[in-house]
């Protein structure tokens, strides 16, 4: 089994295949800047985007991932590592808070802005609240 | 007592659980006081490297409440340098010596000051080309009176890190070999005894990715015995938990739940 991420393929080992994608990305890769929150889809943390649509990866079995392009907030940025304007301006309004949420709140955020390059109010709140921050980040 | 609780029932134990936890006194581990720092422990948090370069050491926790960039703009003011010319490192255990835990809001209030006088002492002795010793004391303090533009809109702390998915949690650590492993208890307030009556051992052994069961006096919380499972994966530990299927022995509470509820009877007998 093979997974197409950010750009390049991984291996995935025989006792990680029946697993979900939240848990191969974080525990099997390595890539942990995908979140675990709540482990059942509603939260948001762990927000990918598989073939460019926002995508809850605790709950998809990671088989239904092979064959897909995954982009994790560690492929958001350019490989030369310029920042993506999202995360810029992430930074430049100083959002994150404690910053557990803010990876999956960055994939909506990357996902909508892939479909709709000029979402209005209402297209970013139908988009964005299904990532809960205990912070209170809005 | 069946180890599947109805809701009403689950409400009525817990609800029981937290009275005898507030009326009771709680059998959690308490967080150990310690005392607010002083000026000689924060002479050990600030380290002049040269070349017009410090080191410090924070001592808070960072959890996004800013606390790493208000104590970097302290020290920034006090010694009297840029912002990119303080190193903060977030300490291990052994680096600097206990301080307070961080809990509640208390960070500024508790360190900010200490902090400053500890960096003005080192300005000071900077200056003279010497080091700064315990007892001194310190010059006047630049701030809060000191009006700094360039630190008034400083980088965001681990902002870079945040919004690039960099490891920064403890959930983010990765071991070699590191396999998982999770303490089961019953679905009970750990104020009432509680401990494994039957297991299907055989049945979670046969599970793909089976590490151990664990069976340990130090898997307790409060008056609860639990049983630790280990596997290669997360999913297995939830396969693993499934096939176990433990069964609990409980401890009834003596009173009924309404008894337990009523805070009236029990001020009355216990105006403390």
């Amino acid at each position: 089994m093979e997974l197409q991420i950010n750009g390049r393929l991984h291996a995935v080992a025989a006792q990680w295949r029946d697993e979900s994608l939240l848990h191969v990305l974080r525990e099997h890769l390595g890539l942990t800047g995908t979140k675990f929150g709540c482990g059942i889809g509603q939260c948001g943390a762990c927000t990918v985007m598989l073939d460019g649509v926002a995508t809850r990866a605790c709950v998809l079995p990671v088989a239904a991932a092979v064959g897909h392009e995954l982009t994790t907030i560690e492929g958001l940025a350019s490989p030369d590592g310029t920042l993506h304007p999202l995360q810029q301006a992430w930074l430049d309004h100083q959002v994150p808070q404690c910053g557990y949420c803010q990876a999956g709140q960055l994939m909506s955020a990357a996902a909508l802005l892939r479909r709709n390059p000029r979402p209005d109010a209402a297209a970013c709140e139908a988009a964005m609240h299904g990532n809960l921050c205990r912070c209170g980040t809005q | 007592m069946s180890a599947v609780l109805s809701r009403r029932g689950w409400l009525q134990l817990s609800g029981a659980g937290l009275t005898v936890a507030l009326f009771g006194g709680c059998a959690l581990p308490v967080i150990p006081k310690r005392p607010a720092p002083s000026l000689d422990d924060a002479l050990g948090w600030v380290r002049h490297d040269g070349d017009g370069r410090y080191t410090l050491w924070l001592p808070r926790v960072e959890m996004g409440q800013g606390i790493l960039t208000a104590l970097e703009q302290v020290a920034c003011v006090e010694l009297g340098v840029g912002w990119d010319a303080v190193d903060v490192q977030l300490p291990g255990t052994r680096d600097i010596g206990r301080v307070k835990a961080t809990v509640g809001s208390d960070s500024i209030k508790d360190f900010a000051l200490p902090l400053a006088q500890g960096c003005a002492l080192l300005r000071e002795a900077v200056a003279r080309g010497s080091f700064p010793a315990v007892g001194d004391t310190p010059p006047l303090l630049r701030w809060p009176a000191a009006h700094r533009p360039d630190l008034a809109d400083p980088p965001l702390a681990q902002g870079r890190a945040i919004v690039t998915g960099r490891p920064l949690y403890v959930a983010d650590v990765r071991r070699p070999g590191m396999v998982f492993g999770r303490v089961l208890y019953a679905p009970l307030s750990p104020e009432f005894a509680s401990a494994p009556r039957v297991f299907d051992a055989a049945a979670a052994q046969a599970q793909p990715g089976f590490g151990a069961l664990v069976h340990d006096e130090r898997l307790g919380q409060g008056q609860a015995r639990g049983v630790g499972i280990v596997a290669a994966t997360l999913g297995a530990l939830d396969r693993i938990e499934r096939a176990l299927a433990v069964q609990w022995q409980t401890q009834e509470p003596k009173a009924g739940w309404r008894e337990l509820l009523d805070i009236d009877a029990r001020l009355a007998q216990d105006p403390r």
